[in-house]
């Protein structure tokens, strides 16, 4: 529920009057600039995460295996120490790039450990190691796009064990199965928080299946955004999946910066950001150098927002001089 | 009580994966060098990188290298759909040349081979991928590809 719906309700049981409505409205239209701070460090903490696991996945034969088990580690450990500072000092934003960077240095470590001691293992295997070593920083994160990772992770293990099994036979189409099974697991992962919340007392709700209907709209625009957008050689077709992902994001994130609803911008931010990471890959010839782009990328976001940062303070000031 | 909670989920990845590494170090170190002729398919990419997807080939590999001169066919790669699978990771800016001697080993009369650390019981490890006897980055050089 947005704030500005929460707000509504409030002033109706006459829990707070009109007039403090307004007040908390101003206020958190103020604080705002905060979710602009995390989202910047969200998406700068995915740029480079997944920089570092295609520069991995590049497997760079100039440098020896034990050289690069002992970079990725000695990055690990400070990782795990700068999360572990951030906590310490509520910083909330570099918190979530941290953890972020720590979540997906826990995959590109295992595809590193099975490339240099040429492992067999299928992704079903992977994406299970994955997912229960980076179950800490999933649970520490408040990131919707860790969470998601981290719900994929779980449907293409389940996809490719179990269920896929089952479904391939009913709909015979691996990505429709993955959809299937990301629609599962958000249901349940959904129910899990109704029940933590303590608001609702049954798992599956007409607000969940409307959630999910939601969800599938949403996957089915990034599966056609991708399928069109991203392997078309027609350039027309490219630009017009381009043109329906990016307008129905957009079209998103403007009603809910009208709604107020913090959580449905940043979830359609992120989104955005994936298409255009996909977009990005696509386009840019190799691992080596799309990595190289992904970090740079990344870095270059950080640069922006402190830079931006450090303004924004240094014009409040010049204010409060006048 | 809370931070020791926090400080061990964040270093318990940490440890996992080093002490997997560490096992995965003695098992490739301490087990005997085999080696086995291979037969394959096309190389293919997944996040994790460049690979060789390739078979065993049990009916031109010496058994003698075991125990009871028995090939363990069942001990080695992974079980898909068309077989046992295993996989060699090669680096991107080489898989491209690797790739064409590979499909074209017939033609060019190339043997590939891929020695194992095998300790019997544990998991077989590839530790080189060898072109006519040679070590494969050796061979490229040599042929300067």
């Amino acid at each position: 529920m947005s704030l500005l719906k929460k707000t509504t309700v409030w002033v109706q049981e006459q829990i707070i009057t009109p007039e403090q409505k307004e007040k908390i409205l101003a206020f958190e239209r103020q604080s705002g600039n905060h979710t602009f701070w995390n989202t910047a460090f969200i998406i700068a903490g995915i740029l480079i995460g997944l920089g570092i696991c295609l520069l991995i996945a590049a497997n760079w034969s100039v440098l020896p295996a034990t050289v690069k088990l002992i970079g990725d580690f000695a990055l690990f450990g400070a990782l795990i120490f700068a999360i572990y500072w951030s906590i310490q000092n509520q910083h909330k934003g570099l918190k979530e790039l941290f953890t972020i960077l720590a979540f997906l240095l826990v995959g590109g470590t295992i595809g590193l450990v099975g490339q240099i001691f040429q492992l067999s293992g299928g992704w079903n295997n992977f994406a299970l190691a994955w997912a229960l070593l980076g179950l800490p920083y999933v649970i520490l994160s408040r990131s919707i796009f860790i969470n998601m990772a981290w719900l994929v992770l779980l449907g293409s293990i389940f996809n490719g064990k179990y269920l896929g099994k089952i479904l391939e036979y009913i709909v015979g189409n691996f990505t429709i199965n993955t959809i299937i099974d990301i629609i599962i697991l958000y249901a349940i992962y959904w129910g899990i928080t109704k029940i933590q919340d303590k608001t609702d007392k049954y798992i599956v709700l007409p607000k969940t299946i409307g959630k999910l209907l939601i969800w599938s709209i949403y996957l089915l625009v990034i599966y056609i955004g991708c399928r069109w957008g991203l392997i078309s050689s027609h350039n027309l077709q490219a630009f017009g999946a381009y043109l329906v992902v990016f307008g129905f994001l957009g079209f998103r994130m403007y009603m809910a910066t009208r709604k107020q609803n913090i959580s449905s911008f940043k979830r359609n931010a992120v989104l955005a950001e994936i298409y255009i990471f996909a977009i990005f890959a696509s386009k840019m010839g190799n691992l080596w150098m799309s990595g190289w782009g992904f970090i740079l990328g990344g870095l270059f976001i950080l640069a922006f927002v402190f830079a931006l940062r450090k303004t924004t303070r240094y014009i409040k000031q010049m204010e409060i001089f006048k | 009580m809370k931070k020791h909670i926090l400080i061990t989920s964040l270093v318990l990845p940490f440890i996992c994966l080093l002490a997997w590494v560490l096992f995965l170090t003695i098992t490739r170190n301490t087990g005997s060098e085999i080696t086995v002729n291979i037969a394959g398919y096309d190389p293919r990419d997944l996040l994790s990188g460049h690979y060789i997807a390739y078979q065993i080939d049990w009916d031109h590999t010496d058994c003698t290298q075991f125990d009871g001169n028995v090939c363990p066919k069942k001990e080695f790669c992974k079980e898909a759909h068309w077989g046992r699978q295993c996989r060699f990771y090669i680096p991107e800016n080489q898989a491209k040349d690797l790739n064409n001697l590979f499909v074209m080993r017939f033609h060019n009369n190339l043997k590939f081979e891929v020695v194992y650390s095998y300790r019997k019981g544990r998991t077989p490890i590839a530790k080189k991928l060898l072109i006519n006897g040679d070590e494969w980055q050796e061979y490229m050089r040599n042929k300067k590809l």
